[in-house]
């Protein structure tokens, strides 16, 4: 594995939307060491998520390249970035976006099921990852009875499944009030520190900066700054 | 795969409304075709069992060359006996005798038919043709239910039998009535049964019989059912070789084979007909499947874009909604067809115990194949309505799925260089495959001959025009929708405008609702028209084929007139004569006669009938088709008189002639024109000249007037009778023809003794056949309620597998639009409006639909009886069904509310915020 998990040169991403084109980004350089927590911030419409969906390998570059782990994802097939997600990214989102007729541990063994991983083990790790992030008791519910800081925990432990280099979490605490949002931002501190999960984060919640080891600004699809915490 | 199923398994049953809606669709389709499949199946199998029933149980029968059961030709049995001894497949054969006798009882005397047998034999055989089977001890007999009544006789009455022919004579005591008798034809109601011996002492016959009755053995292996066409093949090539044994001076016959190919004549086009219905069923259900998946589809496009987040693959998707779809489909399969195994138990156990009376039982049969095609129906159903969702959902992008925001807002591809053409491939594939099915395919299968074949050709080009014509439909359904919203818009107040955008709106989800509510509406009305088609045309084609109230035909010539016989029947008003040619005698001299114009440019072999001068008060006059000339052309006929030659008298004016339009035609010959008639009697040749008076496209009683000249040749012409006469001078009796038209007296109690007295006194003396109009009218009509009650079911379950099919898909319309309900209700509409702009929305869609179905439906059935009659040459007379196209009306209103109320009604009741809440 190299010591570098996100590497983008130059991204541009382009739009048509009906009759106009909307460039979302426009060059950005990027780089994310293993290990870092690093938080995305700036307005709406700054182009956050879209370079989030870019390095997710879920929507492909006008312009630029962007590697994982040393990959460069345009070179792959899209069998093969469908196993890089599998394998190396974990994602979580805004309104946790929980398979809503599984039950908490199910929705976490979804990646490890797509893996191959046999029944047992995934049962295993899938509680496993429910008890670190404190739901094990919660297992067998269903994501409508869970409150909301519990749906994004059971997400953040699905990221986890495959034991990811990268978790990236688009505005992850935006659909919480503020003492939840405390807690996942501890949850995801915690994990940054002790299992030296690598994290990046679209957010326009301030207190997530602070706890991250570098902040990049963005404003209208460019970087305005990166400032690694001192 | 287990936690894939289990994922499948609780997103049905997350919808379960929708889910059973689907389910319960497939299950009534799935259990109408297996229970009408299972049906046809076990008939088949059955109608071996039964078509003793029609054709009696001798396996074969033995006669003299060109004997006949009213002129039966006596042979000598012996030699044939010897050789069939030899064959293998032969298990014996049991003699039979045959004359006309008079049967009296006191003072009273009745003409029937003798039967002479071996009883004991023809038991011994499993033969016997007769119910009850009576024993036949010497000096006993048995009678015809018919007879019996005649002469008033029960049993132990003392009987004289007098052989007309050898004058024997005999007394018998009566031992037996007997109600049916599977020996002779239907028509022949007054019969005596006796044994061989009796029979050969009646008929002056010591050693000769008249038929032999023979049994195969191992019958039942014989006739296979599940192959009939091969049981037929194998059956014809034994009674070919037993013919070819006894050499050309016998005909040998196998009445139940002859019977059971007919069945199979039958059957074929029925299956054709069925597997089409089957198609459009399937169909229908398949479109409710594609609505249901498309919908679930629809809603969980987001957690399948999570999915693909989390690792999936495209195909993962593609499987998980063919998954889906599979499961629901087998929801509805197996039940389906396990329920019509019991439709069909049930259905032909009455059936069975109906015909348990007639001494017949229909088996249950449920083959492999049956099932495996239903099955096989059930798969194809449920992975082709699943296949374009999937691939649809497959080819989402992934950022696209996450956000509903995005949805069809960005254009993502543009098409690679290269790339075909879609619309104009697939609609110059489709051109080329009906091109090819016309030019190559339609001409083959009419020149097979195969009933099946043709039926199987017409019918699927018949559903391509109904598919042309449906899609045509969809594509003005706007058009239609907006001039229907124009006349019953008002109806649904302030909502109309919500409605009518609506529709807009939804124009491409509405598309698969109308085009299942079409092609179910079109097909109804389809049926329903070419029923009541049928039924009116059963009607008039027994006025168009018997041509008066009665038609009685001589087989064979007659040296009595029995002319003034029938004229003499209490009830009848006139009688017509109508004398034709046999085409070849017994002894092999043919007779043709030649139409041409007077310089021989143009000739053509024609049928003429020499008719007298009654025949124009006698016809039903109004079925005429004069294309030249009118009814004075008939008293033209009546008025000939052969002028006397003498020397003074210069060439006598031509006779009158009627020509038939093909012919007239076919010749360049019009009213006016004199035409030369050709009769060539063997060696002998008789030419005259006729002037054409008039050309008919159509003449009752005569079936052989034709309107298109590629049927022209064996067309016919009316001649007056003295003309026939005079040209057939030279011919024996025996080639003469003559066919009696008589018309009674007004009222249906009246005709109905004149048809009993005909029978009684001139059926078998005179040989006659029979035909009342009044009896076919009946038979017609009767057919026409059982027809009309069978198809009413079929059509029944067909508009409820639509109406079915369009409430799911409603169901799912308002499922999927929770939201827009949630946010009109926050913003005041109420709930009065909310549902009147869906029913304004659902009744404006049934509505046209059912318009543009019924239109469809009722144009298809117009063509396809326009080209029937054209092909036939039968009368016909088209009616809308109004009845049928008011229910279809009726109907879609109804359905369009069913629609509206049903799946909404809990939805509208909650709160707004209820509703926006989201879904997580």
């Amino acid at each position: 594995m190299s010591e570098i998990a996100v590497q983008a040169e130059n991204l541009h991403k382009s739009y048509v939307l009906g009759a106009t084109a909307v460039g979302a980004l426009r060059g950005v350089n990027l780089t994310v060491r293993h290990g870092e927590f690093v938080a995305l911030m700036g307005p709406s419409g700054c182009g956050k998520t879209t370079l989030l969906n870019l390095v997710a390998a879920i929507d492909l570059p006008s312009r630029g390249t962007i590697q994982i782990d040393g990959v460069d994802l345009s070179r792959l097939s899209e069998d093969q970035l469908a196993d890089l997600r599998r394998d190396r990214i974990g994602m979580v989102f805004q309104f946790y976006n929980l398979i809503p007729t599984l039950t908490a541990c199910e929705n976490v063994e979804i990646p490890m099921q797509f893996k191959g991983v046999g029944r047992g083990e995934r049962r295993g790790r899938a509680l496993a990852l429910l008890e670190r992030v404190g739901l094990k008791d919660r297992a067998g519910h269903k994501p409508s009875e869970l409150s909301g800081g519990e749906q994004q925990r059971v997400s953040i432990a699905r990221a986890l499944a495959n034991q990811p280099a990268l978790v990236l979490l688009d505005e992850p605490t935006g659909d919480l009030d503020s003492a939840t949002g405390k807690e996942i931002i501890a949850l995801l501190s915690d994990l940054n520190e002790r299992e030296k999960v690598t994290l990046l984060i679209a957010t326009h919640d301030a207190s997530i900066a602070e706890k991250s080891t570098r902040t990049v600004r963005l404003r209208d699809g460019q970087i305005e700054s990166g400032t690694p915490k001192s | 795969m287990t936690a894939s199923f289990r994922y499948v398994a609780r997103n049905l049953g997350r919808r379960r409304t929708r889910t059973l809606l689907g389910a319960l669709g497939i299950f009534l389709t799935l259990s109408l075709l297996t229970a009408i499949q299972i049906g046809i199946d076990s008939i088949s199998v059955s109608y071996t069992d039964l078509v003793a029933l029609q054709a009696g149980k001798a396996d074969l029968i033995i006669t003299a060359e060109g004997s006949h059961w009213l002129q039966p030709k006596p042979f000598a049995p012996a030699e044939i006996e010897t050789k069939l001894k030899a064959n293998p497949r032969l298990r014996g054969v049991s003699p039979r005798l045959m004359g006309i006798v008079q049967v009296g009882r006191g003072d009273t005397e009745h003409h029937a038919v003798l039967i002479g047998l071996n009883p004991a034999r023809e038991r011994e055989l499993d033969i016997s043709g007769l119910s009850p089977d009576p024993i036949l001890l010497k000096g006993t007999c048995a009678v015809s239910r018919s007879l019996a009544g005649r002469l008033k006789a029960d049993k132990e009455t003392e009987l004289s039998i007098r052989s007309s022919t050898t004058g024997g004579t005999s007394a018998m005591r009566l031992a037996a009535v007997i109600d049916r008798q599977l020996i002779l034809p239907q028509e022949v109601k007054d019969f005596i049964v006796v044994n061989e011996d009796a029979a050969r002492s009646l008929l002056a016959e010591p050693e000769r019989v008249h038929a032999l009755a023979g049994a195969f053995r191992d019958s039942r292996a014989s006739y296979d059912a599940r192959d009939l066409h091969a049981s037929m093949l194998r059956l014809k090539e034994v009674g070919e070789t037993i013919a070819a044994d006894l050499g050309m001076n016998y005909d040998v016959r196998l009445p139940k084979a002859a019977a059971i190919a007919t069945f199979q004549h039958f059957t074929s086009p029925l299956r054709a007909v069925f597997g089409v219905f089957a198609v459009l069923t399937l169909t229908v259900t398949g479109l409710l499947i594609y609505s249901i998946i498309s919908v679930a589809v629809e809603e969980r496009i987001r957690e399948y874009g999570v999915l693909r987040t989390l690792g999936a693959k495209r195909r993962d998707i593609f499987g998980l909604i063919l998954g889906e779809s599979v499961f629901l489909c087998a929801m509805g399969v197996i039940p389906g067809v396990l329920a019509g195994m019991l439709v069909a138990r049930g259905i032909l156990g009455l059936v069975g115990l109906i015909m348990h009376a007639e001494g017949g039982v229909i088996t249950l049969v449920v083959s492999p194949a049956t099932l495996w095609l239903t099955l096989l129906a059930g798969a194809v159903l449920s992975i082709g309505s699943a296949v374009i969702p999937a691939v649809k959902a497959s080819r989402w992008h992934i950022v696209d799925a996450l956000d509903p925001l995005r949805r069809g807002q960005i254009r993502h591809e543009t098409r690679p260089e290269g790339a075909a053409s879609r619309p104009l491939l697939l609609g110059g594939l489709a051109l080329s495959a009906l091109s090819v099915v016309v030019l190559f395919i339609l001409p083959t299968a009419f020149l097979s001959g195969n009933p099946s074949l043709i039926g199987t050709v017409v019918l699927g080009l018949l559903l391509a025009t109904l598919l042309g014509f449906t899609l045509v439909a969809v594509g003005v359904l706007p058009l239609i929708e907006w001039c229907v919203m124009a006349a019953v818009g008002w109806a649904f107040g302030p909502s109309a405008e919500l409605a009518r955008r609506n529709l807009v709106r939804h124009r491409r989800r509405n598309t698969t609702t109308a085009l299942m509510f079409i092609l179910s509406i079109s097909l109804v009305i389809f049926v329903a028209s070419l029923v009541v088609l049928a039924s009116r045309t059963a009607m008039n084609m027994v006025e168009h084929f018997n041509g008066a109230d009665f038609r009685l035909q001589s087989e064979f010539a007659s040296g009595e007139d029995p002319k003034s016989n029938l004229a003499r029947i209490e009830g009848v008003e006139q009688v017509a004569e109508a004398r034709f040619l046999r085409g070849r005698t017994e002894q092999g001299v043919a007779y043709d006669v030649v139409l041409s114009d007077l310089v021989g440019m143009k000739q053509l072999w024609i049928v003429p009938f020499g008719v007298d001068a009654n025949i124009g008060k006698v016809l039903y006059t109004d079925r005429i088709q004069f294309a030249e000339g009118g009814p004075a052309a008939f008293a033209k006929l009546a008025a000939y008189q052969v002028p006397a030659k003498t020397e003074e008298t210069g060439p006598a004016a031509a006779p009158p002639l009627i020509l038939s339009l093909s012919a007239a035609e076919y010749l360049d010959a019009r009213a006016g024109d004199t035409v030369k008639l050709s009769f060539r009697l063997g060696a002998e040749r008789r030419d005259g000249r006729f002037r054409v008076e008039a050309v008919c496209g159509a003449m009752p009683g005569f079936d052989n007037f034709r309107s298109r000249v590629a049927n022209a040749v064996g067309s016919g012409i009316l001649i007056p009778l003295a003309s026939f006469k005079q040209m057939t001078q030279t011919a024996p009796a025996e080639a003469i023809l003559v066919r009696y038209f008589l018309k009674a007296a007004p009222g249906e109690e009246i005709q109905q003794t004149v048809a009993k007295r005909i029978r009684e006194e001139s059926d078998v003396r005179y040989r006659f056949g029979v035909k009342s109009s009044l009896e076919q009218k009946r038979t017609a009509k009767i057919l026409y309620w059982v027809t009309q009650v069978f198809f009413g079911m079929v059509l029944t379950v067909a508009v409820l597998i639509s109406v079915f099919a369009l409430i799911a898909s409603m169901a799912t319309a308002a499922i999927e639009r929770r939201w827009e309900i949630g946010v009109l209700k926050a913003l005041g509409l109420r709930r009065s409006h909310l549902f009147r702009m869906f029913l304004g929305e659902a009744t404006v869609l049934t509505l046209s639909a059912g318009i543009a179905g019924g239109l469809i439906g009722f144009t298809l059935a117009y063509l396809f009886a326009l080209q029937a009659g054209m092909l036939m040459e039968i009368p016909i007379v088209f009616t809308m069904p109004y009845v049928t196209f008011l229910a279809t009306f009726a109907i879609s209103v109804a359905a369009g509310a069913l629609a509206a109320h049903l799946p909404t009604r809990h939805l509208l009741r909650k709160p707004a915020a209820e509703i926006l809440r989201v879904e997580v």
